[in-house]
């Protein structure tokens, strides 16, 4: 086990702001899926293994803690690891921190199935997914540390 | 407690790109890649002991007035990427960023590019001194060779008879930051729009690219940035040809306000075409060619 790993470092835009005069929270939610994805190219499901192996995994819930807000010019990093990961389930963790002042901006969880892309139904991952998915397997303590 | 990749700290940017970032030549745009250089600009600012935050509330943002891209790969859906990126010497002896964009997880470099990184007077939009890039310490070494320029006329730029316009329209407020200021995102939109206008002059149609099994990208850009310009103003894009090769074309646009007359920017990058089956280069055809030469930019004119 190593943990979580830096899956997005970017900037947040001023059209990502609301009248709120910080960072919409659906934009929240497109820094994790980029995060999600990042981290499937990580593991080997990157583009051309997901062309090839038709497998997807698609989120089924999702859960999110908002700690502080966003502001545009603000400068972030996700992490992302894996609290479950088994051939049938993955759990997947998020946390977001604002670079400006190293300060947690937001934690999340999401479950996840995986699908075969050909036949639209739930399939199983495959062994060699699974153990390279094992290097960023964390815990729930280091998610909100 | 984290980071079991050893690349990991060291990326200025690091995502991924969708859907959503393809353009009509079938690849990621330039435009969300020259975002993702302007994400690497701002955290390299950061590193440098300056809250890029902070600065803009003081009045100061940060932009290049010169930036060079070398595109190498295209980037397709589902690609992500990280980039690094050191200060370097430029071949004309320029104090720059230089890195690279590379896929996730094999590193193979997508783009790579040289930029300055220059304060930006938020109230006028104009560039003010350079960052002394030496202060930076925590970038990863970039791996990559000095870029080659695209060559070009001597002289500052000019309109000339042969440009014609390629693009008019005004800097609406997703193009804008925060300050309301022009992003290089949006810039390099410009420049792609001015780019296909010219296509189609040219016959090079999205509908005969795909009917013809052609491949069409920029290889080559480089910005020169005169001023930022902001939410709201109109702008126009002259584009003209400053040379061709046997595979490849090199463009300029001219970017100005119309209000105003002022120049905003010269983009000037290289178009290169190639055969969508095998990935050899295709070489320019005759009628092609008898447009692009009406387009060729006379400077003495």
């Amino acid at each position: 086990m190593s943990g979580m790993t830096e899956t997005v470092r970017s900037v947040v835009r001023a059209d990502q702001c609301d009248h709120f005069g910080h960072m919409n929270i659906q934009f929240y939610d497109a820094a994790l899926a980029d995060g999600y994805f990042h981290m499937m190219s990580l593991i080997g499901l990157h583009r051309q293994a997901i062309i090839e192996r038709r497998i997807g995994i698609a989120a089924t819930r999702m859960e999110l803690d908002y700690r502080r807000e966003l502001r545009a010019g603000d400068l972030y990093r996700v992490e992302t690891g894996f609290l479950t990961f088994t051939a049938t389930q993955v759990i997947t963790a998020h946390r977001l921190t604002r670079l400006n002042d190293e300060k947690l901006a937001l934690t999340a969880r999401s479950i996840g199935v995986p699908i075969d892309l050909a036949l639209r139904r739930r399939t199983d991952l495959p062994e060699d997914i699974i153990e390279s998915a094992s290097r960023f397997i964390c815990t729930t303590e280091e998610v909100a540390a | 407690m984290s980071a079991p990749d050893a690349r990991a700290g060291q990326a200025l940017w690091r995502g991924t790109f969708n859907q959503w970032h393809m353009g009509l030549a079938g690849h990621i745009n330039i435009q969300h890649t020259a975002e993702a250089i302007d994400d690497a600009r701002q955290a390299f600012v950061l590193q440098s002991g300056i809250d890029p935050v902070a600065a803009r509330r003081a009045g100061t943002g940060f932009g290049a007035r010169r930036m060079w891209v070398d595109f190498r790969h295209e980037l397709a859906p589902g690609d992500a990427g990280h980039i690094t990126a050191a200060p370097d010497l430029a071949s004309d002896g320029q104090a720059i960023l230089r890195g690279a964009l590379m896929r996730s997880p094999d590193d193979m470099v997508a783009i790579r590019f040289e930029t300055t990184i220059d304060r930006i007077d938020l109230a006028s939009g104009d560039f003010g001194e350079a960052l002394p890039l030496e202060t930076a310490t925590s970038a990863a070494p970039p791996e990559t060779p000095a870029l080659r320029p695209i060559p070009r006329p001597p002289g500052p730029p000019k309109l000339t008879p042969a440009m014609q316009q390629s693009w008019l329209g005004t800097v609406e407020g997703r193009d804008a930051d925060g300050s309301d200021r022009m992003t290089t995102r949006a810039l390099f939109d410009v420049a792609t729009r001015g780019i296909w206008a010219v296509q189609n002059v040219t016959g090079m149609t999205r509908d005969r690219l795909s009917d013809e099994g052609i491949g069409a990208g920029v290889t080559a850009l480089q910005v020169e940035q005169i001023y930022v310009p902001a939410a709201g103003d109109l702008l126009s894009a002259h584009t003209g040809v400053l040379g061709m090769g046997e595979r490849s074309c090199r463009f300029r646009h001219l970017v100005r306000d119309v209000a105003s007359g002022r120049d905003v920017a010269v983009v000037d990058y290289v178009i290169a075409f190639f055969d969508r089956r095998s990935g050899a280069g295709a070489r320019l055809t005759p009628e092609y060619r008898a447009i692009a030469e009406r387009l060729l930019i006379d400077e003495t004119a």
